[in-house]
């Protein structure tokens, strides 16, 4: 073995070392879980118990990602070393970012028998009222803050929640499930109402 | 030549130290349910956080291990948060073998009952109370969050000893008796099948 072969080799091992002793490093301070405070036991209060009958049959889930930023000002204070961070950061004093995931159910809301079924010898005549939005589901476990920068008020994050379940609901509609949601209410009730007869399922006209 | 290899063979090094990164499967998506929810519980909580780890004025030297844990202050923090959650069977469960036809009667098994849905509207969580002394940061959103997230999961823990899903079970028993009373059966027998926590 030549010397600039053994060279080659001394320099590959420490390469290799330098490298696992990063990842060692890496994995040793940065990836071990943070001591989660913990909610303390209180109980919950039922405010209402309501019956009702609701028939969903589309589901359609989305997920959107709300953003605030806030800019610093113009003045990049070269001599306060407080302000120094901000020019590493893009000049962005605070930024919130959310990503909200949430479900928009469609179906028929059948509460206070709000259907009729009639039959004669031949036929089932099954009148449902017209689809509409069921659910529009959010909450805290399908929510992320993916960044915090600074100090937000509840207010702020409030409105973007607001807004993004807004958003969620406006993208559903924009799909017209209406019809899929019928078709799928057909298909449920022709397995629920195994009949010889003719079963007739109609809707209850929107316009 | 030597050169060569160090070059590659560092690059390897380098490179293999990459994440793979798949996207996730639940966004977007449109999908067909039947979900017939027959109860809806609208529940009140109060989350209750208080984040004092060690008392330093009653610090002795046989406890020095919990010296990491000393923080110099106290935060506090009281949220109060709203949920609507509904209970109901899916029928789309329900197999073409669960239903019985024997003349004017008619037997029918259900599938356990399950919460079809728990939202928590943005507009009913309110932070009514946020304390910290000392050099403590306050909280963020981050930790707020995750509250909710444990708040949630003790509401659904709760509900279910409050009989949720029992009265869900009721109530689509009452729902499908008239429903097929009113087809014509003079005699509607529904099974139910067992829950995990039955």
């Amino acid at each position: 073995m030549n010397k600039e072969t053994k060279r080659l080799l001394i320099n590959i091992t420490v390469l290799v070392g330098l490298v696992l002793a990063v990842v060692l490093a890496y994995f040793y301070f940065f990836t071990e879980e943070e001591d989660k405070l913990k909610i303390e036991e209180t109980g919950i209060q039922i405010e209402s118990i309501r019956t009702i009958a609701e028939i969903s049959t589309v589901s359609y889930r989305d997920e959107v990602v709300m953003d605030t930023v806030e800019m610093s000002d113009t003045d990049y204070g070269i001599y306060d070393p407080r302000k120094w961070k901000e020019w590493y950061d893009h000049d962005i004093k605070r930024r919130l970012t959310l990503i909200i995931k949430g479900e928009v159910k469609y179906g028929f809301d059948l509460t206070d028998e709000n259907y009729s079924l009639t039959s004669d010898e031949t036929t089932i005549t099954l009148s449902l009222p017209s689809p509409k939005i069921i659910d529009v589901i959010v909450s805290p476990s399908q929510t992320e803050v993916f960044e915090e920068k600074g100090k937000w008020d509840e207010k702020v994050r409030r409105n973007m929640e607001i807004r993004a379940k807004k958003q969620i609901e406006n993208s559903a509609k924009n799909l017209r499930l209406e019809d899929k949601a019928k078709n799928n209410a057909e298909r449920l009730f022709e397995k629920l109402i195994q009949t010889d007869k003719i079963l007739i399922i109609e809707f209850e006209d929107n316009e | 030549m030597e050169k060569r290899i160090f070059y590659i063979l560092t690059l390897l090094v380098l490179f293999s130290c990459g994440e793979e990164k798949t996207p996730p499967d639940d966004v977007y998506k449109i999908r067909d349910i039947g979900h017939l929810s027959t109860t809806e519980y609208t529940v009140g909580k109060i989350i209750k956080v208080d984040d004092s780890n060690y008392d330093l004025t009653e610090f002795e030297w046989e406890d020095w291990t919990k010296l990491p844990d000393i923080q110099y202050g106290d935060r506090r923090i009281l949220i109060s948060c709203k949920s609507k959650v509904k209970a109901g069977i899916d029928l789309s469960k329900i197999k073409d073998e669960d239903i019985k036809i024997i003349g004017s009667t008619i037997e029918i098994k259900l599938p356990p009952a399950e919460i079809t849905s728990f939202s928590m509207d943005p507009r009913s969580v309110h932070t009514q109370m946020e304390d910290r002394s000392g050099y403590t940061d306050p909280f963020t959103e981050k930790e707020k969050t995750d509250f909710l997230k444990q708040g949630e999961e003790a509401i659904r823990a709760d509900l279910n000893d409050y009989g949720i899903l029992e009265d869900a079970n009721d109530n689509a028993e009452a729902f499908l008796i008239d429903f097929y009373k009113q087809l014509g059966y003079k005699k509607v027998v529904v099974k139910r099948s067992m829950t995990d926590d039955e």
